[in-house]
């Protein structure tokens, strides 16, 4: 039984450490633009691929890790030019959120067919940053999966300081919450919102360079993770990025106990029945942010 | 005297409601200002596009001898020109410490972020008490303290003000008014929005009647050809004073 629970535990925070990092860019583009980026979970994909891309041109003596960075550039490159082409042209008009309902999917499709047309439908894996299997008493886990349970907190808290403490955080914040106000004191708020779309997709790019260490790489691979962000992000309360950070290891530890007691097959089910009961009762979120209703 | 600001001829308004129409007017460097007049007829509207939210349709805004008009928001405070809206919200779920800090966005102020936040907090000792609060929290005198502050911190070469007491208890107006003519001895420029004639008359050395979007009349201040009491009969004169 002990080891039953350590398992369901390390899994737990291993999926809670991926949602983190995918939930977190979700949340973070709602909060500044008030739109959901449907196109976020695919950004995961792109991320892996390109990763792998860049792995496979520098040839198998260089540490993946280079990569890994290089792709990251690439993708903040690539979240920027999503938001100038897809969403810039939509600002001000008076139904932006549906229209981009609309050019988010268009993106996500675009996306996900051009990794499909590109690298092809076989399943490919991205090298492990480092290699072998850890076991220590009951708990045995993967290097990589490790990396991903201690890199994911870092990297988080290295947002949360961001956007808390330093110039460019707090004017992404003020953009989010008063546009006019953020104008008046001088802060170029379309920049800030390709600043927040390039962070989230490198942000969710990341999740997908390090899930492609341990799981084989699809076209599709960025659905589910998408699905579980957007539960993450309700669960945890619209407008609120520190919410969604907890709420992501919340729904991770969830998913892991479901897996072990309902099965693979309910699971998804549960974790959207979860997610209806708490719009019902809780509609601000189990960490009760306020809805951003200033924007 | 050098001209600070000159407004030339401005029309601009909102979609197909033309508010402002063919406004001129000037404000030299060693100068306050007061604009008054009837709302709705484009006061705001002349800030909202002197700071650069609205797009005039035609006409002219220069600063400092700088053609400003139709710049961006951001170009225009890096320039120094800084526009204190009217109730303006801020960041409801931002400390009153991070909105000060946010204030000194613009380049040229982040160097001066010290010294100005140190001034801002002596003029307005409430604010430095409330450092940790939510802006959302403050009170309305407060928000209006903070709305000042954050222009202060900007670095100003020009403040425009927004009915800056609007909507005050009578005990937190002056408290205002006494803060905003201690900003003025400081040697700031400021043109002034106010329905509060009185409080014009002991700020600003000129007053615009602004009246159907363009500027109807001008008082020389202290001239005895137009005083209080003329300007209370002519447009104010049912506001019960």
């Amino acid at each position: 039984m002990a080891d039953i629970i350590v398992s369901i535990l390390v899994s737990g925070l291993v999926l809670g450490s991926l949602y983190a990092l995918m939930a977190s860019g979700l949340s973070m583009v709602w909060t500044t633009l008030g739109i959901f980026n449907f196109a976020h979970g695919v950004s995961m994909t792109v991320g892996a691929y390109v990763a792998y891309e860049i792995a496979q041109r520098l040839g198998p003596d260089l540490w993946v890790g280079y990569s890994i960075l290089l792709a990251l550039v690439v993708m903040a490159a690539v979240g920027a030019a999503f938001e100038y082409l897809l969403i810039r042209p939509f600002y001000g008009r008076d139904d932006m959120v549906l229209v981009t309902i609309m050019t988010t999917l268009a993106g996500l499709t675009f996306l996900e067919n051009g990794v499909l047309t590109i690298w092809g439908p076989r399943l490919k894996q991205l090298e492990p940053l480092i290699p072998g299997n850890i076991s220590y008493g009951l708990v045995n886990i993967s290097r990589q999966e490790l990396i991903i349970v201690l890199v994911a907190p870092v990297i988080l808290l290295a947002l949360f300081l961001v956007l808390n403490h330093t110039q460019i955080g707090r004017a992404i914040r003020a953009v989010g919450q008063n546009q006019k106000s953020a104008q008046l004191i001088g802060i170029p708020v379309t920049r800030m919102f390709l600043v927040s779309f390039g962070l989230a997709a490198a942000l969710a790019g990341l999740a997908g360079m390090l899930l492609a260490g341990v799981r084989l790489m699809t076209p599709t691979m960025g659905a589910d993770p998408l699905m579980k962000a957007l539960i993450v992000v309700i669960f945890g309360g619209l407008g609120s990025i520190g919410g969604s950070i907890g709420a992501a290891y919340v729904i991770g530890f969830l998913e892991a106990i479901l897996i072990f007691t309902v099965g693979i097959y309910w699971t998804p089910s549960m974790l959207f029945l979860l997610m209806v009961l708490v719009l019902l009762f809780r509609p601000q979120g189990l960490f009760g942010a306020k809805n951003p209703s200033s924007l | 005297m050098h001209t600070l600001l000159e407004v030339e001829g401005l029309t601009a308004g909102y979609g197909d409601h033309q508010v402002l129409n063919g406004l001129s007017f000037t404000m030299g460097e060693d100068e306050n200002i007061g604009l008054f007049g009837p709302n709705g007829h484009g006061k705001t509207t002349l800030f909202e596009t002197i700071s650069g939210l609205i797009k005039p349709a035609s006409g002219k805004v220069s600063f400092d001898g700088r053609d400003i008009t139709g710049r961006s928001p951001r170009d225009i405070v890096e320039i120094g020109l800084i526009h204190v809206s009217q109730g303006n919200r801020l960041f409801s779920d931002m400390m009153v410490g991070e909105v000060l800090a946010l204030g000194a966005y613009p380049r040229r102020a982040r160097a001066r972020m010290r010294q100005n936040l140190d001034m801002v907090e002596a003029l307005f000792p409430r604010l430095a008490e409330r450092r940790r609060q939510k802006c959302g929290t403050l009170s309305g005198g407060e928000r209006q303290m903070l709305n000042l502050a954050v222009g202060l911190m900007a670095c100003p070469r020009l403040l425009i003000l927004d009915e800056p007491t609007l909507g005050l208890s009578p005990r937190l107006k002056d408290e205002l008014a006494a803060a905003i003519a201690r900003i003025a001895e400081g040697g700031m420029p400021l043109l002034v929005v106010e329905q509060d004639i009185d409080f014009l008359l002991r700020l600003t050395s000129r007053l615009y009647l602004v009246n159907h979007g363009v500027v109807a009349r001008t008082i020389e201040v202290g001239s005895d050809s137009f005083g209080h009491a003329d300007v209370m009969k002519e447009y104010f004169g049912m506001t019960g004073h």
